[in-house]
Parts: C-alpha cells; sequence; structure tokens
C-alpha cells in the first residue's frame, strides 16, 4: 500500500489545494510542503527496509487481466534512489515557489505532477508506465503556458508538441511489443527471447521517445525553449525529474528488457553521448543567455548519462544513475539561482551584467559552488560522475574513449566564463542602485542550501548512493555476458 | 604506527576544520578573530608534521581503505607518508605558518579576513592531502583543491576586473592540464589496474607493460604537471595570477602549489624513467627555464620578475629530474621555497608600504627606507642567483653538474643560460628598486611592521642554516646520493655570473651604461617585447580560445544549432501548417470541383486495383 498511497495521494488532495487557496492563501504551500514530506518519510521508510537486492515491495491491483493492463508496482535499488530524488525535489520546490502568483492552481499542478512521478519509477507494468509518463506532461504544460516568461505559449507548445510526438514513438513500440509478447509485464517480458529483428524495430521505436526526453543530440532543442520560459522551480522539475524519465525508461525498459539489442545498438548510443557531450559544450560556450547557458550544461551531463548507460557493464549503469542524482541536484541549483538573477537584475544575458557578487554575495556564493560542481570539482557529486562514467567508458570502448576528459575543460571553459563576466568584476553602473537586487529571504535560502548540501555529502560520501543499487546492477548486468 | 596514521589524518583534518572555524568565527565575532584560528591551526599543523618528520622510522607510513564500490571498480583512497612527503609537507606547512603571520600585517586594511583565512587554510589543507595521499585519484582530489583555492585567492579582489580575469586564466589553463592528467589516471587504471604510486613505479620496475603504454600514461599526467607548474606553454596562467594578494603568490605560487608538478613527477621517477618519459621532462624543462630567465630580464613589474623566476626555478628542477637526478630537483625545490618565499614576502613589503606600486622602475632609493626589508631582500636575491654560501648555490650547481654529465648540449646549453641568468635579473631588480634616487611612492614608505619582518628573517635564516644540514637531508630523502661534481664547471659558472654582475652593476647602479639605445632601435624594442611577454605564448592561447575554440567552432554550432537542427523542429510545424492551407482552400463549395475530385479518386483507386 506504501506505494500506490505514493501515487494516489498526491493526486487526491491536489483539488483541496485549489479550493483551499479560496480560504486560506498560505494553505496550499503547506499542503504541498506536507506531501513532499510524506512522500520522503515514505522513501526513508522504503530504503530502510529494503532488503539490498531484486524488487521489493510488490503490489498488484487487477484492473483489466485480458489485456495484461494490472497495476503492478514494485521498487528496487535503482527506483529508490529516484524516488528519493522525487521527494526531495518535491520539498525544495515547494519551499521555492513560497511567494508565487495563484498559488491554489500552482500548487494543484504540483501535487497531480508528483503522483505519476512517482509512478513512472515505481510501475512494472509498461502500459501503467506509459500512462504514467503522459500524465506528467499536462500539468508541467501549464505550468510552463500560464506562470512562464514572455515567449511561454510559443515554448509550452513545443515542448508539449515535441515530447509527445516523442511519445507516440514510444507507445508504437509499446504496441509491437505487446503484440509479439502478449504481456505488459516487466517480469514476464524479461523472460521471452524476442525475434531479433523485431527487437530491434521495438527498441528504435522506444528508444526514440526516451532520446527526447533526455534529451540528446539531435532532439534537444525543444528544452532550452522550454527551461527559459518555464519559472525556476518549474525548471527544477524539467531538469530534475522529467529528464530522468527519459534515462530511467531507457535503463529499465530497453537496457534491462534487451540486453543483447542494446549491445548491439551501443555503439551508436555511445556516439550520440560523445556527439551530445562535445555539441553541448560548445554550444554552451556560444551562448550568452544565462539560464540557456545552464540548460545546455543540462543536456552535456545527460551526454555523461548516456555514456554511461552506453557502456553495458555494472560499472557503466551504476555511474549513469549516480550522473543522474548528481546532476539533479546541482543543475536544479543552477536553474533557481539563474532565475534568480533575472528576478533581480532583469536581464537574462551575461554581456549585461558584471560585479553582482559585491551587492549579493551570499546569493553568489552559492552559485559559484554549484558551477564548481557542475565542473566536476572533486568533493561534490560533480566529479565521482564524471570521474566514474569516463573510466567505464574507457573500460567498455578503450582508446577511442580517451577524449571524454577533455570536454571536462570545455566545461571549465564556459562556465568560469560566464562567472568573470557575469558575477566577479567591477559592479556595472545600472546595478549601484538597483533596489531589486538584493539577498534572498530565507525561505528561499533553504532549498539552495539543501541542494549544496546533498551534493556535498554524495560526493564525499558517493557509497551512500552506490550501496544501494550496487546488488541489484550486479545482477542484471550478468544479462550482458 | 597506528598513531602516526591517526597523527596523518589529523594534519589534514585540522586544516579543514581550521578553515571552517576562522570563517565561522570572523564572520560571527570580530572579523580579525580570525587571524588567531588560523595562525593557531597553522602552528598546530606544522608542529604535527614536525612530530610526524621526527618519528618516521626506515618504514613510511602506510594506510588505505576503500572510498567506495561502483560495479567491478573499487575506488581506493589512503596515506603513503614517507620522506619526500614530509619534507613536502613540512614546506607546505612551515611557510604556511609563517605566511599566516605575515598577512596580519599585509592584509591590515581588509574587510573580509575571514574569507581570506578560510581560503588559505583550505590550501594548506589541500597542499599537505596532496603530498601524502597514496595514490592517483587521491593526489587529483587535493590537485583540484589547491586549484580551486588558487583560482580564488587570485580572485581575491574579484571586483577588479584584472583579477577575474587572472583567476579565469589560472583556472582554466590549469585545469586544461588536469583533463589530460584526468585521462591519464583513467587509462593507467584500466590497462594497468591500479592507481598506487608504490604499485605503479613496482610494475615498471619489474617491466609488465610496455614502455609505449608507460610513456603515453606519463606524457598525460606530465601535461598535467606542466599547467600545474606553469610550465611551457601552459604557463602564462602564472605572470597573470600575481593579481592576487602578495602573502598569496609566496605561499602558493612560488614555495608550495607550484612545487606539485615537481612532487608528482619525482613520486612516480621509477614509472617516468621506465617509460623514456625524463627526456620529455628534460626539454619541456630546459625550455621553459630559457624562456622565464630572458623573460625575466626583460620585465618591469616587482612581482611578474619573480613570477618568471619562479617558473625557471620549477623549470630547472623538472630538468634536474628529467636528467635523472631526483636528489638534485627535489633538494631545489626546497631551496627555492625558502627563497622565493622569503622573495615574495619582501615584495610584499615594499609594495605595500610603497602604496601598491609595482612597477620597480618607479620605485627606487627604497634602501634609506625600509633598511631591514632591502638586506632581507638582498639575501632572497643571493641565494636565488646561486652565490655562496646561500643555499641556492648548493641545488643550483648540483642541477648544473647532473645536465652537464647527461651529456645532451641543448638541454644543458639552456639550463646554463637559463641558471646564470639569475643573477642578472635578481640584481636588476634589486638595484632598481632599492638604489637610485627615490621616487614619490619611496618617499612615503616606511619600514615594515614586526609582525611582516619576523617571518622574513625565520627564511632569510634558513638560507645560511639549509647548506650546513645538506647531507643529513638528502640523507633522510634518497639514501646514498652520487653527487657529480666538475671544478671547471663550477669555475665557468661563477665567472659568467661574476661578468653578469658586474654588467648589471654599471647598468643599473653605476648607470654608465644606458639600455635606452638598445631599447630605441625598433629590433631591441622588438627582442625586448618578445622576451617580456613570453613569446607571445599567452596571446597564441588567447588567440586560439578567442578565434578557434569561440569564434570558429562553438559559433558554427550555434548556428547548426539554431539554423539546422531548430530549424528542421520549426520546419516541420510550417510544413504541417502550409499542409492545412492548401486542405482548406481544396473546400470551395463548388459542386464542379468536388465532382472532379470525385472522378479523379475513382479513376487513381482503379489504376491502383488494376495494375497491382
Amino acid at each position: 500500500m506504501v506505494l500506490l498511497s505514493m501515487i494516489l495521494l498526491p493526486v487526491l488532495v491536489a483539488p483541496f489545494a485549489w479550493i483551499g487557496e479560496k480560504v486560506n492563501r498560505d494553505f496550499p504551500k503547506y499542503l504541498s510542503l506536507a506531501v513532499g514530506i510524506f512522500l520522503a518519510f515514505c522513501t526513508a521508510y522504503l530504503i530502510v527496509k529494503y532488503p539490498g537486492n531484486g524488487f521489493a515491495f510488490e503490489e498488484f491491483y487487477r484492473i483489466y487481466p485480458p489485456f495484461d493492463f494490472n497495476l503492478h508496482l514494485a521498487v528496487d535499488g535503482i527506483s529508490l534512489v529516484l524516488l528519493a530524488i522525487v521527494a526531495f525535489l518535491a520539498i525544495t520546490v515547494t519551499l521555492s515557489s513560497w511567494h508565487v502568483e495563484r498559488p491554489g492552481a500552482y500548487f494543484f499542478l504540483i501535487l497531480i505532477f508528483l503522483g505519476p512521478m512517482v509512478g513512472v519509477f515505481v510501475s512494472l507494468n509498461l502500459l501503467w508506465f506509459f500512462i504514467f509518463w503522459e500524465f506528467t506532461l499536462v500539468p508541467m504544460f501549464f505550468h510552463i503556458g500560464i506562470w512562464g516568461a514572455e515567449n511561454r505559449i510559443y515554448a509550452a507548445m513545443k515542448f508539449f508538441i515535441y515530447t509527445h510526438l516523442a511519445s507516440i514513438f514510444l507507445l508504437l513500440g509499446i504496441i509491437v511489443l505487446y503484440l509479439s509478447t502478449h504481456t505488459f509485464e516487466f517480469g514476464k517480458i524479461l523472460n521471452i527471447h524476442l525475434d531479433p529483428s523485431v527487437a530491434k524495430l521495438v527498441w528504435i521505436l522506444m528508444f526514440i521517445g526516451f532520446a527526447v526526453k533526455m534529451p540528446v543530440v539531435p532532439f534537444h532543442t525543444w528544452l532550452p525553449d522550454a527551461h527559459v520560459q518555464a519559472p525556476s522551480p518549474i525548471s527544477v522539475f524539467l531538469a530534475g525529474l522529467l529528464l530522468k524519465m527519459g534515462a530511467y525508461g531507457l535503463l529499465r525498459w530497453e537496457i534491462f528488457l534487451f540486453p543483447q539489442t542494446s549491445k548491439f545498438f551501443a555503439p551508436l548510443m555511445a556516439f550520440i553521448a560523445v556527439l551530445t557531450i562535445f555539441y553541448a559544450g560548445f554550444r554552451a560556450l556560444a551562448e550568452d543567455h544565462i539560464k540557456r547557458m545552464v540548460a545546455y550544461s543540462s543536456i552535456n551531463h545527460m551526454g555523461f548519462v548516456l555514456l554511461g548507460l552506453s557502456a553495458l557493464t555494472a560499472a557503466g549503469i551504476s555511474a549513469a544513475v549516480y550522473e543522474m542524482v548528481g546532476h539533479a541536484l546541482v543543475i536544479s541549483l543552477l536553474f533557481m539561482i539563474a532565475g534568480y538573477i533575472h528576478h533581480k537584475t532583469h536581464t537574462w544575458y551575461i554581456s549585461e551584467l558584471g560585479g553582482i557578487m559585491k551587492k549579493i554575495p551570499g546569493l553568489m556564493t552559492m552559485f559559484v559552488i554549484g558551477v564548481l560542481a557542475a565542473v566536476g570539482l572533486p568533493g561534490t557529486a560533480g566529479f565521482v560522475g564524471e570521474l566514474t562514467v569516463m573510466l567505464a567508458a574507457f573500460d567498455y570502448y578503450g582508446w577511442i574513449m580517451v577524449i571524454v576528459p577533455l570536454a571536462s575543460a570545455l566545461g571549465a571553459g564556459f562556465f568560469m566564463w560566464m562567472l568573470q563576466r557575469a558575477v566577479f568584476g567591477p559592479l556595472r553602473e545600472e546595478f549601484k542602485n538597483l533596489a531589486t537586487l538584493k539577498e534572498l529571504p530565507l525561505v528561499e535560502n533553504i532549498p539552495l542550501a539543501m541542494y549544496i548540501a546533498a551534493f556535498i555529502i554524495v560526493g564525499i560520501v558517493p557509497a551512500v548512493v552506490f550501496n544501494l543499487y550496487n546488488p541489484v546492477i550486479n545482477t542484471f548486468a550478468q544479462l550482458f555476458q | 604506527m597506528e598513531k602516526l596514521v591517526f597523527l596523518t589524518y589529523l594534519t589534514i583534518g585540522i586544516f579543514f576544520a581550521g578553515s571552517i572555524l576562522a570563517f565561522l568565527v570572523g564572520k560571527f565575532t570580530q572579523r580579525w578573530n580570525s587571524f588567531w584560528v588560523a595562525a593557531f591551526t597553522g602552528l598546530a599543523g606544522f608542529l604535527l608534521t614536525c612530530f610526524i618528520a621526527l618519528n618516521l622510522g626506515e618504514h613510511p607510513v602506510v594506510h588505505k581503505f576503500n572510498w567506495f564500490t561502483f560495479g567491478s571498480f573499487k575506488v581506493p583512497l589512503g596515506i603513503y607518508v614517507d620522506s619526500l612527503a614530509v619534507v613536502m609537507a613540512l614546506i607546505a606547512t612551515g611557510i604556511g605558518f609563517l605566511d599566516i603571520v605575515f598577512s596580519k600585517g599585509y592584509m591590515e586594511d581588509d574587510e573580509s579576513p575571514h574569507r581570506y583565512y578560510f581560503e588559505k587554510l583550505f590550501f594548506i589543507g589541500s597542499m599537505v592531502g596532496l603530498v601524502f595521499v597514496s595514490n592517483l585519484v587521491g593526489l587529483y582530489i587535493f590537485w583540484e583543491g589547491v586549484g580551486l583555492c588558487s583560482y580564488l585567492l587570485i580572485g581575491y579582489w574579484y571586483w577588479k576586473k584584472s583579477a577575474a580575469e587572472a583567476a579565469l586564466k589560472a583556472f582554466v589553463m590549469t585545469r586544461f592540464g588536469d583533463v589530460f592528467m584526468l585521462a591519464g589516471i583513467i587509462v593507467a587504471w584500466v590497462l594497468l589496474g591500479t592507481i598506487n604510486f608504490q604499485e605503479l613505479n613496482a610494475l615498471a620496475l619489474a617491466g609488465a607493460f610496455s614502455v609505449k603504454l608507460g610513456l603515453i600514461i606519463s606524457v598525460l599526467i606530465f601535461i598535467g604537471a606542466v599547467g600545474k607548474s606553469a610550465q611551457f606553454p601552459l604557463f602564462p596562467w602564472l605572470l597573470d595570477a600575481m593579481e592576487g594578494p602578495t602573502t598569496v603568490s609566496a605561499l602558493i605560487h612560488a614555495a608550495t602549489m607550484v612545487n606539485a608538478g615537481v612532487y608528482l613527477v619525482a613520486r612516480m621517477f621509477p614509472f617516468f624513467d621506465y617509460s623514456h618519459a625524463l627526456i620529455v621532462v628534460g626539454f619541456v624543462g630546459a625550455l621553459s627555464a630559457f624562456i622565464a630567465a630572458t623573460g625575466a630580464l626583460a620585465h618591469t613589474e616587482i612581482k611578474k620578475i619573480l613570477a618568471f623566476s619562479t617558473m625557471e626555478h620549477l623549470a630547472l628542477m623538472f630538468v634536474a629530474l628529467g636528467v635523472g637526478s631526483a636528489a638534485a630537483g627535489i633538494f631545489h625545490l626546497m631551496n627555492h621555497a625558502i627563497f622565493k618565499a622569503l622573495l615574495f614576502l619582501a615584495a610584499g613589503a615594499v609594495i605595500h608600504m610603497a602604496h601598491h606600486q609595482k612597477d620597480a622602475f618607479k620605485l627606487g632609493g627604497l634602501y634609506r627606507y625600509m633598511p631591514q626589508t632591502a638586506l632581507l631582500f638582498l639575501v632572497g636575491i643571493l641565494a636565488l642567483a646561486g652565490v655562496p654560501p646561500f643555499n641556492g648555490f648548493f641545488s643550483k650547481d648540483w642541477i648544473l653538474a647532473a645536465t652537464y654529465a647527461y651529456g645532451n648540449p641543448i638541454i644543458f646549453g639552456l639550463t646554463f643560460v637559463a641558471a646564470v641568468l639569475c643573477i642578472a635579473y635578481g640584481f636588476r631588480l634589486w638595484f632598481v628598486v632599492f638604489t637610485g634616487e627615490p621616487s614619490e611612492y619611496s618617499k612615503k614608505a616606511k619600514e615594515a611592521y614586526p609582525v611582516m619582518l619576523v617571518p622574513m628573517y625565520v627564511l632569510a635564516v634558513l638560507t645560511v642554516v639549509i647548506p650546513f644540514f645538506k647531507e643529513k637531508i638528502i640523507h633522510f630523502l634518497f639514501g646514498e646520493v652520487h653527487e657529480p661534481f666538475f671544478i671547471n664547471l663550477l669555475v665557468a659558472t661563477l665567472t659568467v655570473m661574476f661578468i653578469l654582475f658586474g654588467i648589471v652593476f654599471l647598468i643599473y647602479y653605476k648607470r654608465v651604461i644606458s639600455t635606452a639605445k638598445f631599447l630605441a632601435h625598433p629590433l631591441g624594442r622588438g627582442i625586448n617585447d618578445f622576451l617580456y611577454n613570453g613569446w607571445y605564448v599567452d596571446a597564441a592561447i588567447k588567440w586560439l580560445c578567442r578565434h578557434v575554440f569561440y569564434g570558429s567552432i562553438a559559433k558554427a554550432i550555434e548556428w547548426v544549432d539554431i539554423h539546422v537542427v531548430d530549424g528542421a523542429v520549426n520546419g516541420t510545424a510550417k510544413l504541417s501548417l502550409a499542409c492545412w492551407d492548401r486542405c482548406r482552400k481544396m473546400q470551395t463549395g463548388d459542386v464542379i470541383d468536388y465532382l472532379t475530385y470525385f472522378v479523379a479518386g475513382v479513376l487513381v483507386l482503379t489504376l491502383i486495383i488494376l495494375f497491382v
């Protein structure tokens, strides 16, 4: 019942956020915070009780057995890590949205987003996975379309149509798979030997769906637009959770299900991954828009995730999952602060900023810490993620992967250059008397401090993450031999 | 043994704990209270290191643990404290402590001493960690840690445009070297199965892998060392790093961090030796030494002359390692750390007291106003120039002898020229700053405070005392070492140095020869600018970044991204809109049109059915 309640409770209480606004303007945010804490407690409970290997806490609800349309929920180490991110971001995003306009509708949408989000990570039925997957789109669409910046309608439409079109490929893949296996059950598909050509067709169709969501080059252009227009807390959901669905789906429903086919396509994945890493890195270097730069760096990191996954070894997959955690924590911080910079200075452009460290040292110190984590400084999650992915990739592919570390210099290049131009240096004249350029209120500082604390802890003691799923991945990795 | 393991971890930890404490104390009580925390931490760390050094027996202190496991990889961390590590740590903590004390005077006008001491202690902690760790990943962690502190401290006055730019250059340029090193670490880890220094060296001694593989790994790792130790071509950041407070230059960019590259090569000496990589080290060192020594001769800012000089001496250490004499290299590292810290602190005193005038030629006659500083500076110059009986003489002469014995004429030639030029640029600097007519800046100067003088006296005494313990130190570090000695080389060196001193004396003290004529000539001006700008390596790197990486590649990808990749996406939308528009126009409401479509449709269908 724990898993089901984690999915249903946020959705069921969501209408109260909307109604409650009429009674008390503060009610919706406290409700959302309570749900976040509830999710955190449930996740903590699951982590403590998790036996260490395999699926646990299975729940099975018959819905329409003739089509194998049953709600089958369970978690393993990998899902647990992602659930922890969901719960963590639910709390931080709520705190970051403390002073949002129209809180009723806003938190209503957040709550109905969280339920399906949990569902995606715990469903063992492919059809339900797809249903949850599609459900997350709707609240996100309205968030961008209503609370977004000037060009929000274009971005919301592009986001919705693009990712929805990708989902159609995913659905096609699911249908083809069902027609040849007559089941949506993870466990059953795992044991059915598919015809290789069918498996390849299914793999490619589903991969398109996941690749757009991750996103990887050349399917990435919806992401910078969506991020730039989305309000910052929603950017956090977008980068921290929505993108992870793509990587998680690829891992759970392709790599684990079709190990041999994945092996066939591994070089393709690796090629796309390396292309993404360098392409996004150079693209970010040319970017003047601060949030867009962070968005491209996010794509660059997702390239690392894909590279880890493409090395079909226990090491590669563990590294990729770790990198997902690191990415969620680091990029969330950077998106939040990029949003605050715009909010305080009324400009997005690095060339129009300068020297704001002098006015808001507290916030900018956090920004510098976030940037350092993003460029992979040891002591943060960024370093462990990059190191482990690079190691696994070199281990699997050999000498060709010796070029990947060079991308890290690129990351240092564009991020540190941005800091020098936007944050350090002399304070620009027009900012000297700008009333809005001041430090954040305490409540909005809390989530930022939480991100920093989390990525430093995870960076210094990576075992807290790795130990959760090492046995699971080691078991699955035997499939590739 | 157990106790020493604990004390080693404690030494590393005390600096990190101290750094946070210094920040908090400074933030929430009186700001300058952070100084007392820092001084106490520095002293405690130094005493702990001394204790470890004194109790270090025949066997090194070793401890190892598993940091984390992923897949089939176990990531180990641990410590390995031998005499080399402990000497490096003594330099870092000892000079670090003196520097902390000196800063009390130098940074007196500073608004945020708690930030300063936080970064400083964090740096010393990382440096101590760097020399104590037992494997490449551990080294890389602290290597980046010292790099971070260097970045933060160069940009300490971040509101100055030049400081922000210098910090950026330092970070990116050293990072560029570091990623090659990271690649080297990954290659070694996967293909050799270990990253532990001792195991790597043991594999090399056993000849367990091909020389070619070893060479690739060594060169990749050496590129990291080149970046950190400011060798050709990754040196321009060190000159710009002089934007930071002078105390930072003294500790980080002269005495400790920049030595990390030399230390790394020394640590992996058998590995480099087996892989035939030492010749690369030697050539890079010799070339860098030449560029730096001639650059120092042409430059006019006090700190940049010293920066060029630092680069030169690091290069000499690399040459020593390259020609196979690790003992000479490390001995010089130690001597250089002492006399260069002294020189930088003295330069800091001059700059601070002369109202932040850094151009040597705008000072002058300072001997009259700050005689103690002048004499201390002179001691530094004598040691730097390698004049007996100061410590620089013993190690530099050894390096020259080892290079001579090695027999490569190019390496020896460049090294010899660089080594003897020290006396020329050293005394040029001293004469220009401390003798002659006082300028308006000099007239305002007064003697440095006691809190600044005392650390300088300690260092000055060390430059004289160290030579007496030369045998002991070398024995402690390397056991029995054969030191080559050539009397004719020694005589030649000293003669050339004497002649150079004479020339400089005539130009800059007696001022009977003028360089104005040389500089007025276009060729002379050109040569001077070429040397002054470090062979325009900085300009070349800037051009590469601005016009190739940013201007060409990044801009081209941006264009492709907007017009091709996203263009295709938006193109699909336009295409479907256009289709919709065309289809809409078919709905004319005219019965004849509809009938035409109907007949055409029937025709097409019939044809398909008939022929397919």
